[in-house]
């Protein structure tokens, strides 16, 4: 597969890359979450530690693979640091869904055992199938389409170390519309003219595009002073939360974890005003 | 606008005055409540069903969830979980989708809803698979999943988004005036479509049964309950079931209580079913009466429910439930088990737990919380004969459609008790009713129990405790990779709950004596179930052997 400069294109070389990255990060040992844990005694009324331990070792290939990926899916879903550590080698890039099947396969052919730790202690070896392996890689948003232009913008105004990271963020249709590759490719120049990258605020640059669809500048401003707004206006209400007993108001906010109790919602929003603020300052 | 004639103008009986029904509750929900003329309804003391339906909640969520469907399997969790009917699933056919939305002009509005669907394996690659090998036996195929957020319902608990979990699929944002009419439209959209297709809703999975719009209504939301309220999503878990095995041939008769409180907040009703309010102490005497009319008129398939706190149940009418079982009249009884008054104000029960802290059990110098052990009320229902008896919990998902079921079919009397959360008096997160409830009944602060009078001769026969992590151990123990055991006791599930916290030091140690007594009960109770259940305790057998050595 030839790479040209704009192409996004993995060659045989990155694809190569790309699936040993995947293999071993695939291979991790894993704890079983609670939630799988959960799955497995609810739907499965597996009980003690050796039905469960059972249950890993020898019924999930009898499972379909819809309830495969029920079960299992929590845990091949790549978190936050997974996928920043595949978005700076490959941020950049794009896996079509065909890719990822035929890497699915190929990879399903290497039977590549996870170790799943069981909350007994015991392991569980747990045979990686192909959905289980698309999942991962679909997590990762690889597969999903990245606008050329958004990418060629990336590759021009912002810093190498940023770019990989803001590649994977940018894979939105939103993007196939072009007021919104408007709006981002403003910010990006005006983040440029004001040297003002960081991780946080293209995050949430990306967050607020996909989630208050700004038409342009003008309107991200408003939009943004709605939000700190409504940001300050539950953190004035905060205090309202309705327990009946003062010695458990009182203590909630404590070592009880709360996530609509004053204190919390206080540092949450007070977070969201600062980000809002700092991205209005971009705006200008 | 007239949701109420959209989800019952089939069903109104010759008195009912639908219009007048909507006026009402257009007139509260646009502030004009107060103006309304008097209402014959009230007169009545009749509240018309499902108007919860129309109520507009949507003032009152700060956040509300944002759904990243490529992430989403169509595990109906988050459906399920919800206590106020306001996240739902749907399946579409590919071509059922694009009829539609070819109807919107917006092209970017219509990429926006196309991006709530994806192809799950449960719902599309399950069906179109097969499909694809042998299209005449599976003429079925695949079909298309979305979730969808009524904002008129949400109040922004977080639930889904726990429930979720690692699945990662949804995320809480923030509400303004900016995203509010997106879910709006959104919404809209999914009214507008057909509902799912019977052949994608999987009879393995019963959290399916909240696909069926029928099943939905059976609560519409709109309550007055609490962010997050434990109840809330276990009554529509109930009634849905309940529906799904008999229609509408069931009725409810409700003990005062927090359940009664929220579900009717005039003019705001979120039920379809007809139900009454009876007092704390004699529902389980009015649902008799009910049941006697009803078999003297030959509806002896009708079912009816009594729902009430562990208030109503085992404490102020606890004389009335036991009279009721030892009728062995056919009638199901649901205890919505908070261990505490939640509706007046947090008073202790019965049912609270030893060291709880609550109004009348407050924790000081001379007392520690409550002093008195905790009411089992299922080993109690059990000693009634031929009476049918399960605690659960709503976010077991399996075991507790599992015992609606079976409850429903049971010829007789059934108790089931469930653990729910109250957040307020718990002193929890509004989005912890489902883990809260997970780790009560891992704790043994809760266990799971099934009794079953049709299952055998002997007692251990009859009664179940599957669903309990480690039936044969004290204590859940969790061993982490390098083999250092922690058993997840009553305290491990304690000290999570601000009801509890005054027992515990800064660093998460119990620092009185009153709640290892708890944990001692807690022993005592899960010993105690698994003699009756015949489970040999490997722990307690153990500590026997050593001390007779």
């Amino acid at each position: 597969m030839p790479t040209t400069a704009t192409s996004t294109t993995p060659s045989i070389e990155e694809m190569t890359t790309f699936r040993e990255a995947l293999i071993e990060a695939l291979k991790v040992p894993r704890s079983m979450s609670g939630q799988v844990f959960n799955t497995v005694t609810d739907t499965y009324a597996c009980s003690t530690e050796e039905e469960i331990r059972i249950f890993f070792t020898s019924k999930l290939a009898e499972l379909e693979e819809y309830e495969l990926d029920l079960l299992l899916s929590p845990q091949f879903t790549a978190r936050e640091d997974e996928k920043k550590a595949f978005a700076s080698t490959f941020g950049l890039q794009q896996f079509s869904n065909d890719t990822v099947e035929f890497l699915a396969k190929d990879i399903q052919n290497e039977k590549i055992i996870t170790p799943i730790t069981l909350n007994s202690g015991d392991l569980a070896e747990c045979l990686v199938s192909d959905i289980l392996v698309e999942r991962y890689i679909s997590t990762l948003n690889l597969n999903k389409t990245i606008e050329p232009e958004i990418i060629e913008l990336i590759k021009r105004d912002v810093p190498q170390h940023f770019q990989g990271l803001l590649g994977l963020m940018s894979r939105d249709g939103l993007y196939q519309f072009e007021k919104y590759r408007h709006v981002y490719a403003d910010l990006i120049g005006s983040m440029k003219a004001q040297n003002s990258f960081s991780e946080e605020i293209l995050t949430f640059m990306v967050d607020t595009i996909r989630t208050y669809k700004p038409q342009n500048l003008s309107d991200l401003t408003e939009k943004m002073d709605r939000l700190i707004t409504s940001c300050t206006d539950d953190m004035a209400r905060a205090e309202e939360r309705g327990y009946h007993h003062h010695e458990l108001k009182a203590g909630a906010a404590g070592n009880i974890h709360d996530a609509h109790e004053a204190i919390e919602v206080r540092a949450q929003y007070a977070e969201i005003i600062r980000k809002a603020k700092a991205l209005q300052a971009v705006c200008v | 606008m007239n949701a109420v004639h959209d989800h019952l103008k089939q069903k109104f009986p010759d008195w009912y005055d639908g219009d007048r029904a909507q006026g009402v509750v257009d007139g509260y929900n646009n502030g004009a409540g107060s103006s309304q003329p008097a209402d014959e309804f009230v007169a009545k003391s009749i509240l018309p069903a499902s108007t919860g339906a129309s109520r507009d909640f949507s003032y009152i969520a700060p956040e509300l969830p944002e759904l990243n469907s490529e992430n989403c399997v169509g595990c109906m969790d988050c459906v399920t979980n919800c206590p106020d009917t306001a996240i739902l699933g749907k399946v579409v056919m590919p071509e059922t989708l694009e009829a539609e939305l070819a109807k919107i002009e917006d092209l970017e509005y219509r990429e926006h809803v196309r991006a709530q669907f994806s192809e799950t394996r449960k719902y599309y690659t399950a069906h179109q698979k097969k499909h694809d090998k042998d299209p005449e036996n599976n003429p079925t195929e695949g079909g298309l999943f979305g979730i969808f957020i009524d904002p008129t319902k949400c109040k922004g608990c977080g639930e889904c988004v726990v429930v979720c979990g690692d699945h990662d699929a949804l995320k809480m944002v923030k509400k303004t005036s900016d995203n509010l009419p997106n879910y709006l439209s959104d919404f809209g959209f999914y009214r507008s479509l057909p509902a799912s297709p019977l052949t994608h809703i999987n009879a393995k999975d019963r959290r399916d049964i909240m696909l069926k719009p029928a099943a939905i209504k059976q609560y519409s939301g709109g309550a007055g309950s609490c962010m997050g309220c434990g109840e809330a999503s276990v009554l529509r878990q109930v009634f849905a079931m309940t529906h799904e095995k008999v229609g509408d041939r069931y009725g409810i008769v409700a003990s005062t209580g927090c359940n009664t409180v929220y579900a009717s907040t005039y003019p705001y009703n979120p039920y379809s079913a007809p139900w009454t309010n009876s007092l704390f102490e004699n529902g389980p005497a009015d649902a008799m009466g009910i049941r006697a009319l009803w078999d003297q008129r030959g509806n002896e398939d009708w079912v009816i429910w009594n729902i009430g706190g562990d208030g109503a149940m085992m404490d102020i009418g606890m004389n009335a439930l036991s009279r009721l079982l030892a009728s062995g009249m056919n009638v199901k009884v649901l205890i919505l088990d908070t261990q505490v008054y939640s509706n007046t104000g947090g008073q202790q029960s019965t049912a609270s737990y030893t060291g709880q802290e609550s109004k009348m059990g407050a924790h000081g110098k001379a007392h520690a919380g409550k002093m008195e052990k905790r009411k089992e009320i299922a080993q109690i229902a059990m000693m009634h004969p031929n009476t049918y008896v399960a605690q659960t919990i709503g976010s077991q998902t399996t075991h507790f459609y599992k015992v609606i079921e079976r409850a429903l079919e049971y010829k007789g009397p059934a108790v089931i008790n469930v653990f729910t959360t109250c957040q307020p008096e718990h002193g929890v997160a509004d989005d912890m009713s489902a883990t809260q409830a997970r780790n009560a009944v891992k704790s043994r602060a809760f266990p799971l129990l099934i009794f079953d009078p049709d299952g055998g001769p002997l007692l251990s026969d009859r009664l179940s405790l599957e669903g309990n992590p480690s039936p044969k151990r004290d204590w859940v123990i969790e061993k982490d990779a390098a083999g250092n055991e922690t058993p997840y006791d009553f305290l491990s599930w304690a000290r999570t709950e601000g009801r509890f916290r005054k027992h515990f030091g800064k660093d998460g140690e119990p620092k009185d004596l009153g709640i290892l007594v708890a944990k001692e009960d807690r022993l005592d109770n899960w010993r105690l179930l698994q003699q009756l259940a015949g489970i040999e305790n490997e722990d307690f057998v153990a500590a026997l052997k050593a001390s007779k050595a």
